[in-house]
């Protein structure tokens, strides 16, 4: 017991030699990713005003911009029709064909109850379901108009 | 108000789960939120799974479930293991809540949500939570494969229980879910760095360096609601584990990191497999083989009725995999190099070629070894898919660093530490 309380106390411990260039490589790498924080919050709010307003191609949409709002008010006219488990095929223009698939996926997102196709993934449409054209008007014998607004237009199906 | 909502099904998951898991005889550490967090997630969506599976709509949850984990945790008389690494607050710690905090306002206007919480993640958790369960006939619809409907719903399923607790689904609440595995996943950082014998200047330059970083990516890269944060924090929580002998905390620490990879992304079922091996490969009194079934158990009973449900709907994607070309090298290289210099990164990805500089210590070489393993699988899925290769490298690889670039970094500054001095908060278990 005498000899434990006796006991000199252990060597204070000795900072590696890399320790003092470990930091200073540290501190500078801390201070770099903390300006480039800074520089991706100001690069996003500068870029906001764009995105929100431009007429981005479908895969590049965001919440609230433009095309989407746009879409919003055509989902919102048609709302009474999209009860749960209705099939509705989503037409874009001819030159977003394409891309039809991402606005499919919008309208699901801000739709989910309903089951959204595009005219390549579910073929052969069923009498009674609707066919919802975006940014475009359909000519087709074997749709009816139900709905028709500045957005886009509803169809059903005939038999 | 409702904003509150994720931060308290965050505390209440965080308060139950570790005395769930305990009751369970797991040794879950008591004083590691980020581990706690982690529990209560695997433990929610195991009992989400088993009622969907059961055929049980979700709302029966609500009322029972607390009331079930607090008389779980009340029944709770197992000794709690000894607390552990702990630091004072830090100028580091203001750099974590900034970027955290920066992360969040973003999230909450819904500025910075990655477009597959709009394309899978988000639209799953919708119909989720209007089915009550997890809704397999949805997923088994054919036009809906591109939603990748064979992927674990770890992430969707929270989201759409949130949505069910908050009574509508508003994206921006549900994103908030985020910037708190950011938050968990920098917590374990700073808890791991707070149990080596580095200096407080060391670890709190580095803290920050590694907070702005993850920041700055999360924000740059539009990260809110993307699945790649549970891997990541994942991998994070499991390193104090895989640095130290094998021990019943540390058994704990994989089985709750590895059950929580798994249920979220199919390569954190990869991720899953390594850990729980690694683990295995560590040096420890107990026998390998029941510390291989006691960490390795949670996740297979999380991912075994999810592969039978991919089975029996026929959910596999054909895309996922195909034969491996070679050939493939040539778009992969230029295209990994120019994800390696994408702004949001900061330049964090060259640090895979220190990679090497982990095997120089023999305690973080199953941290290697689970590294290696999982940039491995990376590449083989680059080498097989059978889709434009140099697309997928860029559009894939930048989340996919995600899951590596915490806990390679965390390994890299724990291999300067002087040797033979550290003592992990698991060690003493």
């Amino acid at each position: 017991m005498h000899a434990e309380r006796t006991a000199p106390p252990p060597p204070p411990r000795r900072r590696p030699r890399w320790h003092p260039p470990l930091l200073l490589a540290l501190l500078l790498l801390a201070g770099g990713n903390g300006v480039g924080l800074v520089r991706q919050v100001r690069a996003l709010r500068a870029a906001l005003p764009y995105l929100r307003t431009a007429d981005l191609p479908p895969f590049a949409w965001r919440a609230r911009s433009a095309p989407v709002a746009s879409l919003e008010r055509l989902l919102t006219a048609v709302d009474s029709y999209l009860g749960p488990g209705v099939r509705v095929r989503v037409v874009v223009p001819e030159e977003l064909a394409s891309e039809a698939h991402y606005v499919r996926m919008w309208a699901a997102y801000l739709r989910p109850g309903a089951f959204w196709h595009t005219p390549d993934d579910a073929p052969g449409d069923r009498p009674g379901d609707l066919v919802l054209t975006w940014r475009r008007r359909l000519d087709d014998p074997r749709v009816a108009l139900l709905l028709d607004t500045p957005e886009g237009a509803l169809y059903r199906r005939l038999r | 108000m409702s904003w509150l909502l994720p931060f308290a099904l965050a505390l209440l998951l965080a308060l139950a789960g570790p005395a769930l898991a305990r009751r369970l005889g797991f040794a879950v550490a008591a004083d590691d939120p980020a581990l706690a967090l982690a529990t209560g997630l695997v433990a929610l969506h195991a009992v989400a799974l088993a009622a969907s599976l059961a055929g049980l709509p979700w709302h029966w949850l609500f009322p029972l479930l607390p009331l079930a984990l607090a008389w779980l945790a009340a029944a709770d008389r197992t000794p709690r293991p000894e607390r552990t690494g702990r630091r004072r607050p830090g100028l580091a710690d203001l750099a974590v809540l900034a970027a955290v905090g920066l992360f969040a306002l973003l999230v909450a206007r819904d500025w910075v949500t990655t477009p597959d919480f709009i394309y899978h993640w988000g639209l799953k958790a919708e119909r989720f939570a209007l089915a009550d369960g997890i809704d397999w006939p949805f997923l088994a619809d054919p036009a809906v494969a591109g939603l990748h409907p064979d992927y674990p719903v770890l992430w969707p399923t929270l989201a759409a229980l949130t949505a069910r607790l908050a009574g509508r689904f508003e994206a921006p609440l549900l994103l908030l879910w985020t910037p708190l595995l950011l938050l968990a996943l920098l917590l374990s950082i700073r808890r791991t760095l707070a149990a080596e014998p580095l200096s407080p200047a060391i670890r709190g330059a580095a803290l920050a360096w590694l907070a702005c970083g993850l920041g700055a990516f999360a924000i740059g890269h539009r990260t809110a609601g993307a699945a790649d944060w549970f891997p990541a924090l994942a991998l994070v929580l499991a390193v104090p584990a895989l640095i130290a002998p094998r021990s019943a905390a540390g058994e704990a620490r994989i089985a709750v990191a590895a059950a929580l990879a798994a249920a979220a992304k199919i390569e954190g079922i990869v991720l899953a497999a390594l850990l729980v091996l690694a683990f295995g490969l560590r040096p420890g009194a107990r026998p390998r083989w029941r510390a291989l079934l006691g960490a390795g158990l949670p996740a297979a009973l999380l991912t075994l009725p999810w592969l039978v449900q991919v089975a029996r709907f026929d959910l596999f994607t054909a895309t996922n995999t195909g034969a491996p070309a070679l050939a493939r090298c040539a778009e992969i290289a230029p295209a990994v190099f120019r994800v390696a210099r994408t702004p949001e990164w900061q330049g964090a990805p060259f640090a895979l070629l220190l990679w090497p500089l982990l095997l120089l210590r023999p305690r973080l070489r199953a941290l290697a070894l689970v590294l290696a393993g999982q940039a491995g699988f990376y590449l083989w899925t680059y080498l097989t898919k059978p889709v434009d290769t140099e697309l997928l490298v860029l559009a894939s690889l930048p989340r996919l660093l995600l899951h590596l670039l915490p806990a390679l970094l965390l390994g890299l500054l724990l291999a300067t530490a002087p040797p033979g001095e550290s003592r992990p908060a698991e060690e003493e278990r």
